[in-house]
């Protein structure tokens, strides 16, 4: 009787053990490593911009708040764009003839509105709301990553789930008293209070923080 | 007449073109191979209406493997990132109580034959979001017909429904059909 296989047959199967093997390897590392590439987190996502704002000149060069611009930070979900007008309000005095400061005069002009591209976006099916992070101690820079030393403004965090849960598992070393919460450059020092004291301060119970319905209204 | 063609067949030119070809090659008899003008004569005959399909070269292995990989090639447009840049387009003059993000109420009316019903309209910044009934309203006491909630679909022309309204301005964005009356009351 002849044989079955022939001896090629040996070569044959080893390729397909090893692209087997090589298949299950590379996807396994495919769904580890793709989504924490910057590629798919957007993290520098640097968007071009009407006009070139640089929150490190504004914020820390010359000491705006937060608040200024973004007005509704504190009572809406929204943060809120600064109005044509809120900008005016200084570059009708300072830099009026500017050139990368045109699309904001012609705004005005026309009364259009100015265009940003959203660096930060999240989808319809998550519900957030900036004023209770801020009523609860949450920094700006916990989320905007080194806002206030960004030239162009750029994505500073995934925005997954899991760095969401991250947090409202263990908010603690997330907070800081109320007076920091828009300090761009702020550290914990000796004075702070630990996490655990500014958890109970704030009344926060981490036990429904991670409910569904927290995020997914 | 099967015999004729037969007979007519080209052997020697057959052979030197199956040698040429490779992989399955598949046909119903000789004479298809052969392509001979006698045998398309005789197709033509019997079968005009697979004639048609015989000339086109539509092969029924080919069309089902181009379905599938035509399916299993759809699912990659899930392997697409997100390429829409969403916008925000802040007001030129913030009018005063308006904090974005946050809905607000205006009280009005729909008309449901010639009746008026008294409803509550949740806007956003200009943009009608939802009906519901007007607690103040004698009428209704905050109750609302299928009629009065769906009310809101004819504040909606449809050339600015097909367009995405977080890319148009937030004056402008969900543009009603009635904008005059509605900015007058939301300013």
């Amino acid at each position: 009787m002849t044989a079955v296989f022939e001896p090629k047959a040996n070569f044959y199967t080893r390729i397909v053990l090893v692209a087997a093997g090589t298949i299950v390897v590379v996807l396994i590392a495919a769904i580890w490593i793709v989504p924490n590439t910057g590629y798919a987190t957007d993290i520098g996502f640097t968007p071009p911009q009407p006009v070139p704002f640089s929150h490190q000149h504004h914020v820390s060069g010359l000491g705006l708040d937060c608040r200024y611009c973004h007005t509704s930070v504190e009572q809406s979900a929204d943060a809120g764009m600064p109005a044509t007008e809120i900008c005016m309000t200084c570059h009708s005095q300072i830099w009026t003839n500017a050139a990368i400061l045109a699309p904001v005069r012609q705004s005005l002009a026309e009364k259009q509105p100015l265009h940003w591209n959203r660096v930060y976006t999240l989808p319809d099916y998550v519900y957030f709301d900036h004023s209770i992070h801020i009523a609860k101690g949450v920094g700006c820079t916990e989320c905007h990553g080194p806002i206030g030393d960004m030239p162009l403004t750029y994505k500073a965090t995934s925005l997954y789930m899991g760095w969401c849960l991250d947090c409202h598992r263990n908010p603690g070393p997330h907070l800081r008293p109320q007076q920091s919460v828009f300090d761009p450059h702020w550290q914990r020092t000796a004075n702070t209070p630990s996490p655990q004291q500014l958890r109970t301060q704030y009344h926060i119970h981490v036990s429904t923080l991670t409910d569904c319905s927290v995020c997914h209204r | 007449m099967t015999e004729r063609i037969t007979r007519s067949l080209d052997l020697v030119g057959l052979r030197a073109r199956l040698a040429t070809q490779k992989g399955p090659r598949y046909w119903r008899s000789l004479d298809e191979l052969a392509q001979t003008p006698a045998f398309l004569d005789l197709l033509r005959e019997e079968f005009p209406a697979f004639a048609q399909v015989a000339a086109a070269a539509v092969y029924r292995r080919r069309v089902l493997q181009l379905m599938a990989a035509s399916l299993a090639l759809g699912g990659l447009t899930g392997c697409q990132k997100e390429v829409e840049q969403r916008q925000l387009s802040p007001y030129v003059e913030q009018p005063p109580g308006i904090v974005p993000g946050r809905p607000q109420y205006y009280a009005t009316a729909t008309d449901i034959d010639g009746f008026g019903e008294g409803v509550l309209l949740r806007h956003e910044m200009g943009g009608p979001l939802k009906v519901e009934g007007n607690p103040d309203h004698p009428a209704s006491l905050g109750g609302t017909s299928a009629i009065g909630q769906a009310s809101i679909l004819g504040l909606y022309d449809p050339p600015s429904r097909a367009i995405d309204h977080r890319a148009r301005p937030a004056r402008k964005r969900r543009e009603p059909a009635d904008d005059a009356a509605l900015s007058a009351a939301t300013r």
